[in-house]
């Protein structure tokens, strides 16, 4: 009787806190709106199952670099765009890590359906590295249709990472 | 040299096609021994160059095959063709396609064929694929226009990194025109029949084939049976295997055994042949540039984890201060150590993937440390990005 009277009372009175728990790292170096509106970005991309920490990592590489408040909170709203829209093209099954790097491929122009094509041709293997390097091809100007075929191609005859690192470093 | 002659003639097709088309070449070079059915038996060299131009729905291919066999006796066969697949109606979709086709024996050219059909696609699942087929078309020789019939049906699945198909190609070849058209041949069947008293040729080739592909390794394996009461039946079978030594260079193998075409007079023969293949696709300006060498001197070096982290390595010339910053970090900048003049070191704990990083050096502006892949930043200066294996 008297644990469950605890474990209530702990609930009631930590809970909401452990529920939302401010990342420290946001506090103590973005100035209080700003961190206020990231942490906000935060714990609805955990409610959304999105991958959270890219979103401080933003935050924070802003921070390091010298943006603005504004610029910051403009860059993370954007990533948590793009990272919704990365979980919704891979899957509820997608890894943080490929639901990440899907979000930089949405970033550099690659469509939803791109993804969701290479997800079914790599299934139940790991995409990061097909992602990032259809990313790279798109940012370094590659022709989409280009670069979207190479990546297929790859995926579709079960290539391993290394087949598709050689792709951006070819002449 | 011929590599050399390959990407000028890339190069030049594919600046003239556009921009988001693909078109590659390749040449094999090959000796070997073959034993064919009807004609010469030894030694051969072949040169089997190919082309191939992709862009969206249509893909255009060119192939051929010189061999040169004992005595001088030399054979040519090529094929041109193209197919225009349409966009997929759930999971169907239509594709249309023809082929022209020519051989040359020595002295003397042998036949042409003009085909053209249609094949429909069927896609139960991502990894299986169903068709069927079928074609119409004639083939030309000895001053004669015969008609050609083929229909087909295969299907072809996927299996982690094997691709397995099955196909049955019905094809139907009238060994002589319709006499009431063509009195040349009647002329000559009523002279002596050359062709025993058949007037078509029908066979049906049945042919499960199956393929692996690793990293360096490409194997090709094929088992069949041609199915014929007017010509020949025989067990066919084919195995490729190629091991790339470069990323435009494989050395090649293939043996098998392969059926007389009744339409073009091409006798089988069993075959071995080793040679290379060159491969190629044309220069773009639009590819990333190359990295910096992980060797470079000054580049960003990155050791193997150990207890405490890896150890982060990098050159600062006249440097006081030298600093690094990256997700791995949480931003936080980082000060290196000196290890000697120019180097610098400090350890810390990086877990497999891909990273971003910016150095700095003295307190100045952060920048991608030499080595690292330049990447953009909505900050503003361009970060660096780093794969750690």
């Amino acid at each position: 009787m008297r644990s469950p009277a605890l474990l209530a009372t702990a609930l009631l009175l930590f809970g909401p806190a452990l529920l939302n728990a401010q990342d420290r790292r946001l506090a103590e170096r973005l100035d209080p709106i700003t961190a206020g509106a990231v942490q906000h970005l935060v714990d609805s991309a955990r409610t959304a199952r999105l991958p959270t920490e890219p979103l401080v990592q933003k935050a924070l590489e802003g921070n390091t670099l010298g943006a603005s408040g504004e610029r910051i909170r403009a860059a993370v709203a954007a990533l948590y765009g793009q990272l919704g829209r990365a979980r919704a093209a891979l899957g509820g099954s997608a890894t943080d890590a490929e639901v990440t790097a899907g979000a930089g491929a949405i970033r550099a122009g690659v469509p939803a359906d791109t993804l969701q094509r290479l997800r079914t041709l790599r299934s139940g293997r790991s995409l990061v590295v097909p992602i990032s390097v259809l990313t790279d091809l798109m940012t370094e100007g590659t022709p989409p249709d280009r670069a979207y075929r190479s990546v297929f191609d790859l995926a579709r005859d079960g290539r391993p990472d290394d087949d598709f690192l050689a792709l951006r470093e070819k002449p | 040299m011929i590599r050399r002659a390959l990407v000028t003639l890339a190069a030049i097709a594919g600046g003239a096609v556009p921009a988001t088309a693909q078109f590659t070449a390749a040449l094999d070079v090959g000796a070997g021994t073959a034993h064919s059915d009807d004609a010469f038996s030894g030694a051969v060299a072949s040169l089997a160059p190919s082309l191939a131009f992709e862009s969206g729905a249509l893909r255009l291919n060119a192939s051929g095959a010189y061999s040169n066999g004992p005595s001088g006796r030399w054979n040519f066969q090529g094929v041109a063709g193209g197919r225009l697949t349409s966009p997929r109606f759930g999971p169907f979709a239509i594709e249309g396609n023809g082929n022209l086709g020519w051989t040359w024996h020595q002295m003397v050219q042998g036949t042409t064929t003009l085909e053209a059909g249609v094949r429909a696609w069927a896609y139960p699942s991502t990894a299986i694929a169903v068709w069927a087929g079928g074609s119409l078309g004639h083939a030309y020789s000895l001053g004669v226009w015969r008609p050609l019939r083929r229909s087909q049906v295969g299907t072809a699945a996927r299996l982690g990194p094997v691709r397995l198909a099955l196909s049955l190609t019905s094809t139907a070849f009238d060994v002589v025109a319709d006499p009431g058209t063509n009195p040349t041949v009647q002329d000559t069947l009523g002279a002596g029949d050359p062709f025993g008293g058949v007037r078509r040729n029908t066979f049906t080739d049945g042919m499960v084939s199956g393929r692996l592909r690793l990293a360096t390794l490409d194997l090709e394996l094929g088992l069949g049976r041609r199915f014929s009461r007017t010509t020949p039946e025989v067990t066919l079978w084919s195995a490729t295997v190629s091991r790339s030594l470069t990323p435009d260079l494989a050395l090649v193998a293939g043996a098998g055994r392969s059926a007389t075409d009744p339409v073009t007079a091409v006798p089988g023969a069993r075959y071995f042949v080793l040679g290379m293949r060159v491969s190629v696709r044309p220069p773009t300006s639009s590819r990333p540039a190359e990295p910096l060498s992980r060797h470079d001197a000054g580049a960003l070096r990155i050791g193997p984890a150990a207890e405490g982290g890896r150890e982060i390595r990098l050159r600062a010339r006249g440097a006081q201060v030298v600093e690094l910053a990256g997700d791995f970090t949480d931003w936080l900048p980082l000060k290196l150590e000196r290890r000697g003049k120019e180097e610098w070191s400090v350890r810390v704990a990086v877990a497999p993937g891909i990273h971003r990083v910016v150095m700095r050096v003295d307190g100045g502006d952060w920048r991608p440390p030499p080595g690292t892949r330049r990447v953009e930043s909505e900050f503003g200066p361009e970060v660096g990005e780093i794969v750690v294996e």
